[in-house]
This record gives C-alpha cells, sequence and structure tokens, in this order.
C-alpha cells in the first residue's frame, strides 16, 4: 500500500506531466437562470488539499460546482479542470471528478453495495474492482453491515456517508463536497469533517462547500469566499485571517455629526476602506497611513473618544459576518426563495436539487 | 470488513470504455426487472398461455411446410360497405367464397370462381365472369357483360345494355338500391401471430416494466449520479432502453423464434427456404413488438414520479387509443391505423410480405408507428436532457 502516491488516474495521462500547481482555474465565469444571475464574473482558483467554498445559502456554491462539472453551461467565460475544457473533454474531466450532490441523489430502492458498485462501474472500473473497491469505502466511510438494506430506511447521517462512499469510489483526484454536513446531528458533522481531513491527507484536491465557517475552519488551509455570485475573497486561511498588512483599524466612540466630520477628515488624507457601526462605535478600516502620530492629532481636534487605533486584525468570522451584512438581501435566501418571478421558482423546482 | 474507520486506499487500475458503462446500465436494469415478482409472474404466466401452449400443439400437429399461413392463418376476404365507391377498373380475382354485402361498380371486370353473393348492386360496365355454381345479386346494372355458368339470381332490379350470358337462370324482381360503397377486407384466423393475446400481455408487461424506469430517478433525483459521471442523456436512455428491451424480448422475441424453429424442425416438407424467410419475418416482428410500446411508456414513466401512475397510465392510454380508434373507425376507416392491435398487426404483415387488409394504407402506417415511437423519444430527451443540464 502506498498511500501518498498521487491518486489522480488523469494525472498519469501521459499529456499532462507537469500540470500547473491549480488544478482547477475558473475565468470570468457568468451564469444566469431566467433573471437570477448565480455567478457574476465569478473567478477562482482551486489547488491540490482541501479548499472551503464559503457563502451563505442562495450565494452561487452549488452553482460553481455544477459549472466546473459541466453539469450547467456558463454563458460566458471559461473553466479549466488541469487544463482541460469540461465540456469538451467530458469523459476525461469526469473520470477525475467526484461529486456529492448538496441534496438527496441515493436510488432509495437500492442498497449501498448494489449502488455504490453500480456507480463505479459506471465510471469505469472493472466489475471485481468495483465490488471489493466499494466495501473498501464503505468501511471508509464507517456503513456497517447495514450496507445490505435498502438505502430508503436509511437516516440522513448514513446517506451523507453513502453519497460520501459513491462520490470517491472511482479514486478521483478532484472531489466536489457540496454542502456535507446539511442536516447532520453534531456527532455526524464530526465524523463527515474527520473523514473530509483524512481524504484531504491523500493529496487529493477537495472542494468542500459550506455556509458554516465553523466547519471549513476546520478541515481547509484555504478558502473561497462568495457571495451574491461574486468573489469575496480567496487564499489561504492566515492570509485571510491576518488582512492587510497596511490597513488600520481605528474605533471611535461619539456623536454622530463629529463622527461623520472625522470621517470626512479623514477621507481627505488617506482612503478609508469601510466604516461599520459596532456596537455603539464606529470601527473605521483606513489604508495609506503611514504615521499613527498625525492620525492622533485629527482624531484628538475632533470631540470623539478613541477607543482602539491598531491593525486590523479580523477573524475569518468578522470576514463572513461583513460579507453577509455588506448584503443584507441574502440572508433572506436562507428561508423560502425571495420573491423571484414565477418562472424562475417553477424552473428550480425542476431541478433535481431544488424539488425538496 | 469490519466497521472500525479505515484509511482511504487509492484504486489503480484501468477504466473501462464507454461502452462497457453503457452495458452496466443495461446489465443492472434488466438484471433488477428479473427481480421483481410482479415481472417474473406475468412472463410465466404469458409464456405459458401466448406461447408454449400452440408451441406443444402446433409442433405435435403434422404439418409440411413452415409458412406465412401458419403465423397469420388463412386468409379470408370479404367486401363490406364502406363509404367511398369502389371502382374496379382493373381485374379482381375471388378466389375464396366473397359474400358481398354492399354494391360495387364495375368497370373492370370479376372472375370468380367460386360462389359469390352479392348484397348489393353491381352497375357494371366490365365483365363479371364466374365458373362458380351461382350468383346471388339484389340489383343488377349492366352496362357491360355479365357471363355467369351457374345461376345468377337477382333479388332486385335487373337492368341492362351489355351483354347476359349464361347457362343458367336469370330470375329477378325489386329497385335499384341506394349506393353503397366496398371495402375489401381479409381476416385471418388462427395463427400465432395474430393471437390477440399476444399484443395483450405485450403491452401488461410493457406497463409494468417501464413504468419506474425514469419515474424512480425522478423520484430520487438521481439523474446526477449519471450525469455527474462522463454518460450524456442519450447514453442513460440508450442504456436503459436496451435493458428494457431485452425483458421485453424474453416475452415477445425468444418464445416465436424457438415456435419457428421448432416448427422447422418437425416439418415433414424440405422447404427450407421458406422457413428461413418466416424466421426472419419472425424475428423483425419479435424485435419490433418488444420495442414497440417502449417509448410511449418511458415518455410516460418521464412524466411523473410515482411508478404505479406511469404503468397505469402506460396501459390506459394503450387502451383508450383502440377504444378511440374503433370508435372514429366507424366514419373513417383511416382511423383503424391508431389502434395499437392493428398497428402491430399491420407491422408483421409487412414483415412478412402480406398484403394489408382494412382500409389503412402503408404509408399511414408508416407514419403512425413512426410517431408512436419517435415522438415519445424525442420527449423524454429533452425531458431528461433539461434536467442533465442546469437549464
Ligand atoms: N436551476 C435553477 N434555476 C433557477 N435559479 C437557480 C437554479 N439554480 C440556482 N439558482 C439560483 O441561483 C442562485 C445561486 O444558487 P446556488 O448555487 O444553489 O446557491 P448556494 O449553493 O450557494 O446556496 C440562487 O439565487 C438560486 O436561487
Ligand atoms: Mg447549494
Amino acid at each position: 500500500m502506498k498511500p501518498n502516491r498521487s491518486t489522480d488516474v488523469a494525472d498519469v495521462a501521459p499529456t499532462r506531466r507537469g500540470s500547473p500547481p491549480e488544478k482547477i482555474v475558473l475565468s470570468d465565469i457568468i451564469v444566469r437562470f431566467g433573471t437570477v444571475t448565480a455567478l457574476d464574473r465569478f473567478s477562482a482558483s482551486v489547488h491540490s488539499g482541501v479548499t472551503g467554498l464559503l457563502g451563505p445559502n442562495g450565494a452561487g456554491k452549488s452553482t460553481m460546482i455544477k459549472t466546473v462539472l459541466g453539469l450547467v453551461h456558463p454563458d460566458s467565460g471559461s473553466i479549466r479542470v488541469r487544463g482541460l475544457d469540461p465540456h469538451q473533454e467530458r469523459v476525461r474531466v469526469r473520470d477525475m471528478i467526484g461529486y456529492m450532490p448538496e441534496h438527496d441523489c441515493l436510488v432509495s430502492s437500492m442498497n449501498p453495495v448494489s449502488l455504490v458498485s453500480y456507480m463505479a462501474r459506471i465510471s469505469g472500473l472493472p466489475k471485481k474492482d468495483s465490488i471489493s473497491r466499494t466495501h473498501e469505502m464503505l468501511d471508509f466511510v464507517g456503513i456497517g453491515e447495514e450496507r445490505y438494506r435498502d438505502i430508503g430506511s436509511y437516516s440522513t447521517g448514513m446517506k451523507q456517508k453513502v453519497k460520501l462512499a459513491q462520490a470517491i469510489v472511482h479514486d478521483p483526484g478532484i472531489v466536489f463536497l457540496d454542502e456535507p454536513t446539511n442536516g447532520l446531528d453534531p456527532r455526524g458533522r464530526d465524523e463527515m469533517l474527520a473523514l473530509i481531513r483524512k481524504l484531504g491527507e491523500t493529496g487529493k484536491t477537495i472542494l468542500v462547500s459550506s455556509h458554516i465557517l465553523h466547519e471549513i475552519e476546520q478541515v481547509s488551509k484555504h478558502l473561497i469566499l462568495i457571495n451574491r455570485g461574486r468573489l469575496v475573497r480567496q487564499g489561504s486561511m492566515e492570509e485571510l485571517i491576518e488582512g492587510d498588512r497596511d490597513h488600520l483599524l481605528i474605533k471611535v466612540r461619539g456623536d454622530d455629526d463629529p463622527i461623520n466630520d472625522l470621517i470626512t477628515l479623514l477621507r481627505d488624507r488617506y482612503s478609508v476602506i469601510s466604516t461599520r457601526n459596532e456596537f455603539g462605535q464606529m470601527a473605521i478600516v483606513l489604508k495609506g497611513v503611514d504615521s499613527t502620530s498625525s492620525l492622533f492629532e485629527i482624531t484628538r481636534s475632533e470631540a470623539v473618544q478613541v477607543r482602539y487605533i491598531g491593525p486590523d486584525r479580523q477573524t475569518l468570522e468578522d470576514l463572513f459576518i461583513r460579507t453577509i451584512e455588506a448584503d443584507p438581501a441574502r440572508i433572506v435566501a436562507d428561508g423560502p426563495p425571495s420573491p423571484g418571478s414565477r418562472k424562475v421558482r417553477k424552473k428550480m423546482k425542476r431541478r433535481p436539487d431544488h424539488g425538496h | 470488513m469490519g466497521i472500525d474507520p479505515i484509511e482511504y486506499r487509492p484504486w489503480q487500475g484501468e477504466r473501462a470504455g464507454l461502452v462497457r458503462r453503457l452495458w452496466t446500465i443495461t446489465w443492472t436494469v434488466f438484471r433488477s426487472k428479473l427481480r421483481s415478482k410482479a415481472v417474473l409472474i406475468l412472463l410465466v404466466l404469458g409464456v405459458l398461455l401466448v406461447h408454449a401452449i400452440p408451441i406443444m400443439i402446433d409442433v405435435m400437429t403434422p404439418h409440411d411446410d413452415v409458412s406465412s399461413d401458419l403465423m397469420f392463418g388463412e386468409e379470408e376476404v370479404y367486401l363490406e360497405p364502406g363509404n367511398s365507391t369502389v371502382i374496379i377498373d382493373g381485374e379482381l380475382f375471388l378466389e375464396g367464397e366473397p359474400l358481398v354485402t354492399g354494391d360495387f361498380a364495375l368497370n373492370g371486370s370479376v372472375s370468380y370462381f367460386g360462389y359469390i353473393t352479392i348484397r348489393g348492386t353491381v352497375v357494371g360496365a366490365g365483365t363479371l365472369t364466374g365458373n362458380g355454381e351461382s350468383v346471388v345479386i339484389d340489383n343488377l346494372t349492366v352496362e357491360g357483360k355479365v357471363k355467369v355458368n351457374g345461376t345468377i339470381r337477382v333479388y332486385g332490379y335487373l337492368y341492362g345494355n351489355g351483354t347476359l350470358l349464361g347457362d343458367g337462370t336469370v330470375t329477378g324482381n325489386g329497385t335499384i338500391h341506394e349506393e353503397h360503397d366496398l371495402i375489401r377486407r381479409e381476416e385471418r384466423f388462427g395463427g400465432y401471430m395474430t393471437n390477440g393475446l399476444f399484443t395483450l400481455f405485450t403491452m401488461i408487461l410493457a406497463a409494468i416494466v417501464v413504468s419506474d424506469a425514469i419515474s424512480s430517478d425522478l423520484a430520487d433525483s438521481s439523474f446526477v449520479l449519471y450525469f455527474s459521471r462522463p454518460l450524456r442523456t442519450i447514453d442513460y436512455l440508450a442504456g436503459k432502453f436496451l435493458g428494457l428491451l431485452m425483458v421485453m424480448s424474453l416475452f415477445c422475441l425468444l418464445p416465436p423464434i424457438i415456435y419457428v424453429i421448432a416448427m422447422t424442425g418437425t416439418m415433414s416438407g424440405d422447404d427450407y427456404g421458406e422457413a428461413g424467410r418466416v424466421l426472419g419475418a419472425t424475428f423483425a416482428s419479435g424485435l419490433f413488438t418488444a420495442v414497440f410500446f417502449l417509448p410511449l411508456g418511458l415518455l410516460i414513466s418521464s412524466m411523473t414520479k410515482r411508478r404505479a401512475y406511469a404503468g397505469v397510465g402506460t396501459f390506459m392510454s394503450l387502451f383508450v387509443l383502440s377504444i378511440v380508434s374503433g370508435i372514429f373507425a366507424i366514419f373513417d376507416a383511416n382511423w383503424l391505423a391508431a389502434n395499437p392491435f392493428v398497428m402491430l398487426l399491420h407491422a408483421y404483415q409487412r414483415f412478412f410480405g402480406i398484403t394489408m387488409a382494412g382500409g389503412v394504407t402503408p404509408e399511414l402506417h408508416t407514419l403512425v408507428v413512426a410517431s408512436l415511437i419517435v415522438v415519445p423519444i424525442i420527449i423524454v430527451y429533452t425531458r431528461v436532457h433539461r434536467l442533465e443540464v442546469g437549464k
């Protein structure tokens, strides 16, 4: 057993030795569903290891994954999966991807052994391999003797595991996990996250989507932050948490008028990145401050109380919350679909993953 | 195998080509169907009733050849009132004992060698020649010649500008009837393929077999499992279709082939050429039967998530089609073409090279059959394709 050997079959393909470090590259992707723009000039790249795709509900996470798979055709933009176009090289690209869909998709009248081995064979495994590999993967995800029971009788937690098993049974180099912890209890979540971490150690390229920051933090080193179909930020966890080094955060307290005056003053001298009211104090992020002493001068002249001056050290949580706050409309997307046109809603119902 | 979590291990091996993967779908469908009790019961019952009994009886009955007559029974000819005047400009040979219950106009000639009864009026400028015993005609108007060696009995009006030649007697009284029209109808009875039970069982089997083909994937939203793998809509549909076809063939194709082979093996004559032709035509007919109801069934299965609805819907739509066609055929014989039973029978007749009976032309038949196969396939394809691509 050589656990660390590259597991991607396509890697062995002669045409692509020395593949670029980016495994998946999306450039300027636009996807529209009727009047809804699900991806809006979205660009991102995914490297090997676990990457979190984080964004509120309706941000476009699932759409992004489906677009890379070639299940959704972009209106414009280009996608490369290890240098290949998923629409032109569908067989090769799909053979190197494993996909765990967000919603229920398992055939309820089959048991996991027959379903997963069936899927293995559709992905091109020979019959004998498909059976042994199926048992191996069901062992891996932790489905025991109940593997011979029809999936119809399974709990959500077990279904999620079987969904994961079918996504990795053909040993793909790239794995898309769309909200893998959806509907799981805390224990189920922990188990699922542990599985993802283990998978991540195999050198596969794994993209995990979630709207829960806490989960992404636990499994991934890279992050793609998406909102309203746009890329908000992407990079390694540390970079994102640290924020930009030349950003300076000041927090002041006072009446509205003097604070507004202060902001106007600051705008004259520096570039103001953001202003935000945090529990009665105003948090202002600045760029281009060379010396803090002149900043002190300015703030002192105004009738405001300075509570903090220092580097803008935001936690990932801050980043996430700010992202969503910047877009109050999108929080509603958690509930029933916002009042879109009838046509759109009807269309969504027909989608297999929107039918619930 | 154990329940303890284990480490992930990579897989090393060669991937199979696309055809092998399609075959996996086909085989999985086929196997799962043969595990279903309903399908098994129907198959066993159907094969026993429709095939096994005729095979045993016919094989044991002495026969010297394997011909179309065996498959379709002896031919009988009827002439019936229709709604357009039949004008015979050429020659019409009546070899059986036709019973003409309407009238016909005669510009050509009719020769008969049997007994002819015309319960209508013959208006003719042509010749009616007979060697049989007698001609019984309600009314007879002759512009041409009527030559009879038997007896002509006219129960109506006898009017003539031509010649009436006969060795027998001409009797007549009555008036000219209102003009009717004639349809030539051939019917065959007792043949292996004309067994109505065959079609009925095929319909029920197709309805059951096809019922969950697409509807269960709809209910489980499991298309995505296939389409996130390297399969296109057409691969998915072809894989499923072939699996279903294999099940249908167990009933529609295999037994008739066995029948013809068994009959050929036990025949006393040596016309193996004809037997070979019958085998070929039987193969085509059986395959056609196995295919015929699947597209419609797939269409209905792709419209509902409930397999029961799909099954009942398929059967009912075929049933309603035959009833509607029967009702409208009273007014226009072309409606017969819409009857699934008739469609199949005509197809067999065409494969066997037998003249098509009834008022349905080959062109109309081709059109109807093609639309019942092609149109559902196109609709199913677009429906599933829309699910495959996200929009
Ligand atoms: N098939 C579809 N038809 C119409 N609208 C869709 C469809 N799929 C997604 N959308 C819309 O696109 C946006 C992004 O959806 P999605 O990618 O599912 O978000 P996420 O996975 O981040 O929750 C949402 O506004 C959603 O309503
Ligand atoms: Mg989603």
